[in-house]
């Protein structure tokens, strides 16, 4: 009757849409295996070796694997509500009919809500960013849990309790905190020497103080620092909270004494560039090494080795360092052969204050050989006493890899006077520094700042006798990213004077691998000793930063204006560049 | 001769004339007893049982009575107190502000005809059991049905409402105070009487406590059948609900007790038939409580006997059972076959005498013999029992004065895949890879304790095997107690688990395991408010004595042998782990090299020999991973350790190391092969070389 009265178009529609709709429903009941079926679509779907575990295998019946042939259906059952339980269907209906497990999934339960019962004063759980909306899955639970001890460990409590719950219905979260007693670093136990290693050679690259108060930040430093040098293969400090007594352990798997690495960037400046090393680490008791460094792209080839000698005790960082350097280096504005000697006494210092402190000093010979620009085809020697002083925070070392908090600070000054093995007199200073910040104090960052201030000048009698390295440029990614590598000034024989800072304000708001960024470069050059007479360059610019799976990728684009240049007051800037690199840190 | 006679007649005459006028006058009072019956009279009878009875006091004001005639010498009287008050010194105290009662005579038929109407209001009771040995007796004792005299029995019952606003009540050393209204309704179409007896008690061992009571009777004499429902709010927040029958019955009083408890742990579901008749309570108790797996109580015999005045006997035959395949809702097929559901547990003979009223300070000395039995022998036989012999003193530690225990039984699966097949598609099946094994299991126990303390040794073996697996295992115990004045100082618990030979089949995984195998404890089904704070429970200890210390390990020529698709030969490990009270998982676990074939990439793991720590917070294990071929040596430290960050172990660790890892209690074994993902900030292994970060390492 009903059908009576409707065109035949429409009654075609009707009868395909019944037919979609009929079809739709009975996929909806998808069979998982004979003995589970399932009347909702899980996302993403099982895995082979989840099916295997809820189905069995019946391919399996006459090999060693028969047992897992089939899969008893209660246990099943409990794998099942785990593995709906990794995907965040928290709340799934399961019930038995005629010796076959149905279930309906349910929708996937999002976190409505979070927060903490026992944590210390002034801890705020809230910090944590990515955990609302986000699906409920034991694994945010997981990395809930362990950032919530992670900010403990760093506020003075080595042994905290946590526990986080979770309600499947509403998608609450509850985080349960005992932060256990706040506790100095106290004594650390190193273990017996082993394999003509003694184990206070470690301490050489200890960030705290036994008398401390417990911060986990500066183990992880020292743990860095230790591997970093290559003196251990790994080391790990642990806490041994099963007895309060005991002191902090370091672990350490010594690894074998020598080291092969290999690694690779390309940029749009460099175009590529590979590095190969050889270090042979534990030379003796107190732990000195050798080094060895292959370096090649289209702007740098360098060979260079150095031993770092340790010569106090196995605790202090003071050292002689050795070095012998051959490098050829191709830029736009000059090119040159360089080969250096250099004997530098190095040291460090931490202090309870958040920072260390790193001093080298020493005599350093250079010989070079100008191939292109400035001075081209003269040989240049010089004999000059070199410093370094850099300061920098625990933080910045910390978090280097991702940007996120700290400061460096880095001061480093040359001098040189004309003699038998020198052959002009200069004076260098050079300011490098750094400061990065949280600005949304959020964990991890949301809205991170950076603010990067490089100076250099370099003082001589005859400036225009200088090797093209004592000489200033800018451009590029190092300093003002609207212009090219090098390309200021516009003649080859560049500044005696360059000041440069950089604004750069990056987010991870929206994706925790892809930031993008903006950022404003500015720069001067001076023609004089510390003056600044020329224009200001700048350069606004955007960019991305991407964590991709091979390697973090760096892509800015920047617009470079400057009015006059401190060698061609007619020459005005205005142009785009474009800057990109793969397996550069940020 | 003949004035004799005239006077003689003449007082005859007086006489019965007297007699008759005193008939007359005592019908008429009988007839019209309104005539007599005032309140000046009732004045007077009050103060004659004042003075006759000084133990007991009678007051009250305001008196009224109200006659009908119902017949001949048939009346209904009605009386009327305000403050009625009766007394028994140091005893009874019984006030209300008004009462009203009624009833109804028949003196033809020398019998009551009608009790009621009775309404008390705004009452208050009080009662103080006094503990003399007389009474205690007559306790029991007094639970002989009265036989009803029978000017009483068929009396009607009219409209009763009584009102007790507080009551308190001082018996069996326990103290209830609450409130009491009793009320009836007549229902004219059954000609029945409902009564409804509602209270709620006060009590501190109890907490609240409401019952309603019921029974529908329009004679005295019944039948009566009172049915009561008590719902009590327990300490805790828990509740019982219990529905109570009874009804005399052939001379006894039958009864029928539902009672559910119900709490955030353990669940109960019991029915308590049987009858009281003198000084015999004979009983039986079925049901299931449920305190982690569910218990049955199938037709558990109770009895209690008075055997003299201040003396009760306790003797129960009670099996308690676990049942191995439950039922499944919604189920047709496995509810069928839960009707012949195997079960397994113990039956519980208890032979016990106690001082009458029974109390937490009264001794009670007897013997309890639990033996272990199945539903299944002809599957699981089992022999023997525990016999223990004891005088104790119940409290919350109870306290022994005399205790002999002696522990002889052993059982036997003889074939365990008969026990797979019972288990089939219940919730309790044998998982996989365990559920293709065939082969005994034994176990059997013996030793002796006494005031003294003493030894109970155990031995547990299983001798499975299937064409690809084996769990041939010994476990020997010995639980040794040390006891100081009859009370436990201590209890060590040794075992000795030896892994004989075991060969088992992981499942073939392809690529990697997932990440959870098991639901996540951590994700409640309740709301957050009623979770407990775990962490403040863990730092309780417990105040009993126990200690204990498990050896698990193999032996050198056996090591555990694992098949795992990821290598092209079994994975030998050999364990050698201690449990210990109080303290962590301690021990080492060895890997032999093994070839492995993951994804195509094929090669040889070193030996892996790990020193493991372990506790439900901190799992840590280090150790030492040896080239297959002695050509490589280096350390390892595979570190699941929420208070730390964790170490990359080296990258030839096999799948199934991460497979142990999770035996091990390392709660993730993902995290330790893919470190970074759960690290907040992972250490940076490459950062000298932070420029190029794209790098390769190797240490020769």
């Amino acid at each position: 009757m009903l059908l009576r009265n409707q065109k035949p178009s429409d009654i075609i529609a009707l009868l395909v849409f019944s037919l979609i709709w009929g079809w739709g429903n009975l996929a909806l009941a998808e069979s998982l295996c004979p003995g589970i079926e399932s009347r909702g679509k899980v996302t993403p779907g099982f895995t082979d070796s989840e099916k295997l575990l809820l189905c069995g295998r019946s391919s399996l019946k006459n090999t060693e694997y028969q047992a897992w042939s089939e899969v008893p259906i209660s246990q099943a059952a409990i794998h099942l509500r785990a593995f709906l339980e990794s995907r965040g269907y928290l709340n799934p209906q399961m019930e038995m009919q005629d010796n076959k497990l149905i279930f309906d999934p349910g929708s996937i339960v999002h976190v409505t809500s979070f927060d903490s019962t026992g944590g210390p004063e002034g801890f705020r759980i809230s910090r944590r960013r990515n955990i609302l909306r986000k699906p409920l899955t034991p694994t945010l639970l997981s990395g809930l849990e362990n950032w919530v001890q992670s900010e403990m460990q760093r506020s003075g409590y080595p042994c905290p309790r946590v526990r986080a719950l979770a309600e499947a219905s509403s998608g609450k979260i509850l985080v349960q905190i005992d932060p256990g007693e706040k506790r100095k670093f106290g004594p650390v136990y190193l273990g017996s020497p082993q394999e003509n290693f003694n184990p206070e050679n470690l301490t050489r690259y200890y960030a705290f103080n036994p008398d401390e108060e417990y911060n986990q930040t500066l183990l992880q430093v020292t743990e860095d620092r230790t591997i970093t040098e290559g003196l251990v293969e790994q080391t790990k400090f642990i806490n041994n909270c099963m007895a309060e007594t005991e002191p902090l352990h370091q672990v350490s798997v010594l690894g074998e004494p020598q080291i092969l690495s290999f690694s690779f960037m390309a940029s749009t400046e460099v175009i590529a560039e590979i590095q190969v090393s050889y270090r042979r680490t534990r030379m003796d008791s107190l732990a000195s090494y050798l080094d060895t460094n292959l370096t090649a792209s289209a702007r740098l080839q360098q060979l260079s080795a150095y031993y770092r000698w340790y010569f106090q005790s196995g605790s202090s960082q003071a050292s002689l360092r050795p070095l012998l350097s051959v490098r050829h280096q191709d830029e736009h504005p000059f090119a040159l052969n360089m080969e250096q000697a250099q004997i530098f006494y190095m040291n460090h210092w931490d202090t309870e204050k958040g920072f260390g402190i790193s001093f080298n000093l020493g005599p350093s010979f250079e010989f070079y050989q100008m191939r292109r620009g400035p001075l081209s085809g003269e040989e240049k020697r010089a004999l000059a006493l070199q410093s370094e002083l850099e300061v920098r925070s625990f933080k910045h070392e910390v978090y280097r890899s991702n940007i996120y908090e700290g400061y460096r600070v880095r001061l480093a000054a040359g001098t040189q006077s004309k003699s038998s093995v020198t052959d002009f007199s200069a004076d260098t200073l050079k300011l490098d520094s750094e400061i990065l910040s949280n600005l949304s104090d959020d964990s991890p960052p949301s809205w991170m700042g950076a603010w990067r201030l490089s100076a250099a000048t370099t003082s001589s009698p005859n400036p225009e006798k200088l090797p093209p390295t004592y000489r200033q440029y800018l451009g590029g990614i190092e300093t003002l990213r609207g212009f090219g590598r090098l390309q200021l000034p516009a003649a080859n024989e560049g500044a005696l004077t360059r000041l440069s800072s950089s604004f750069e304000i990056r987010t991870a708001r929206w994706s925790e691998t892809i930031w993008p960024l903006a950022f404003v470069d500015v720069g001067w050059l001076g023609k004089e000793s510390f003056q600044i007479n020329g224009p200001t360059y700048k350069s606004p610019g955007l960019g991305v930063h991407w964590k991709s799976p091979i390697g973090p990728v760096r892509g800015t684009v920047a617009y470079g204006e400057g009015r006059g240049d401190v060698t061609d007051p007619n020459k005005n800037y205005q142009q785009w560049q474009i800057y990109a690199s793969l397996g550069e840190q940020f | 001769m003949k004035t004799f006679g005239s006077r003689l007649r003449k007082l005859f005459w007086f006489l019965f004339s007297l007699l008759l006028l005193f008939a007359i006058v005592l019908l008429a009072a009988l007839q019209w007893p309104g005539l007599w019956l005032k309140p000046r009279t009732l004045e007077f009878a009050k103060n004659q049982i004042n003075r006759r009875f000084p133990q007991y006091q009678i007051q009250w004001t305001h008196p009224q009575v109200q006659t009908e005639t119902l017949g001949l010498f048939s009346d209904r009287l009605l009386f009327t107190f305000a403050d009625f008050c009766f007394k028994k010194e140091n005893q009874i105290e019984s006030c209300f502000r008004s009462v009203q009662l009624g009833f109804a005579y028949s003196l033809p038929q020398l019998r009551l005809l009608e009790i009621g109407p009775l309404h008390a209001q705004n009452g208050k009771f009080s009662f103080r059991q006094i503990a003399s040995e007389n009474q205690k007796a007559s306790s029991l004792s007094s639970a002989k049905i009265p036989s009803l005299p029978h000017w009483l029995s068929a009396a009607v019952i009219k409209p009763i409402s009584i009102e007790i606003q507080n009551y308190d009540i001082q018996a069996a050393s326990r103290r209830w105070q609450g409130s009491v209204l009793v009320s009836s309704e007549i229902r004219s179409e059954r000609a029945q009487t409902q009564f409804s007896l509602k209270t709620s008690i006060d009590d501190s061992t109890w907490g609240q406590i409401q019952a309603d009571a019921i029974s529908s009777t329009d004679q005295v004499k019944g039948p009566w059948r009172l049915q009561s429902f008590a719902d009590l709010t327990l300490h805790r927040k828990s509740t019982l609900h219990a529905e109570a029958e009874i009804h005399p019955d052939a001379n006894a009083y039958a009864f029928e007790v539902l009672s559910r408890f119900r709490s955030s742990g353990p669940k109960a579901d019991l029915k308590w038939t049987g009858f009281f008749k003198e000084n015999r309570l004979s009983s039986v108790l079925n049901g299931k409580a449920k305190a982690g797996p569910e218990v049955h109580f199938q037709n558990c015999q109770i009895e209690i006997i008075q055997q003299s005045s201040n003396q009760v006997r306790i003797q129960s035959d009670c099996p308690v059972m676990l049942p191995l395949a439950q039922v499944q809702k919604k189920n047709v097929k496995i509810i069928s076959k839960a009707l012949r559901r195997p079960s397994v547990g113990a039956r519980v003979v208890a032979n016990l005498e106690t001082a009458f009223p029974p109390g937490t300070t009264e001794p009670v000395s007897g013997n309890v013999q639990i033996s272990p039995i199945s539903t299944f022998e002809n599957i699981l036989k089992t022999q023997g029992g525990v016999d223990t012999q004891f005088q104790m003193r119940p409290s919350d530690l109870p306290q022994f004065e005399s205790l002999n225990v002696d522990v002889n039984f052993s059982s036997r699966i003889e074939e365990f895949q008969r026990l797979v097949k019972i288990l089939e598609n219940s919730p309790m099946a044998v998982p996989a890879p365990f559920h293709v094994l065939t082969g005994p299991i034994r176990l059997k126990a013996q030793g002796h304790f006494g005031e003294k303390g003493g030894r109970i040794l155990s031995l547990f073996q299983t001798q499975l095997q299937s064409e690809h697996q084996r769990l041939f295992t010994q476990a020997q115990s010995q639980v040794e107690v040390k006891m100081k004045n009859l009370k436990p100082q201590r209890v060590n618990v040794k075992s000795d688990v030896l892994l004989g030979q075991i060969q088992l089949v992981l499942p073939p995984i392809e690529k990697s395991p997932p990440s959870q195998l098991v639901p996540d404890k951590r994700i409640r089904h309740t709301p957050l408010s009623q979770a407990p704070n775990e962490l403040a429970q863990k730092s309780k200890t417990s105040p009993f004595p126990l200690t204990y210390e498990v050896h698990i390990h193999t032996l050198d020529s056996q090591p555990i042998r694992l098949v795992s698709s990821t290598t092209t030969e079994p994975v030998s490990m050999g364990v050698n782990l201690n449990l210990k009270d109080h303290q962590p998982v301690r021990g080492t676990l060895d890997l032999n090299p093994v070839k492995y074939d993951v994804a195509g990439i094929q090669g040889t793991t070193g030996g892996l020999e790990l020193s493991v720590r372990s506790t439900e917070y901190q799992s840590m294990a280090t150790g030492q991973v040896t080239g297959s071929e002695g050509e490589e040596k280096t350390n390892v430290i595979v570190a699941k350790d929420p208070m730390e960050s964790l170490v990359r172990p080296q990258p030839k660790l096999p799948i199934p190391v991460l497979e142990l890892a999770t035996a091990m209690g390392l709660k993730d074994p993902l995290s330790v092969a893919i470190v970074d993902q759960r690290q907040p900030n992972p250490p940076q292994t490459q950062a000298n070389f932070n420029q190029i970060p794209l790098q390769i390492r190797r240490r020769f």
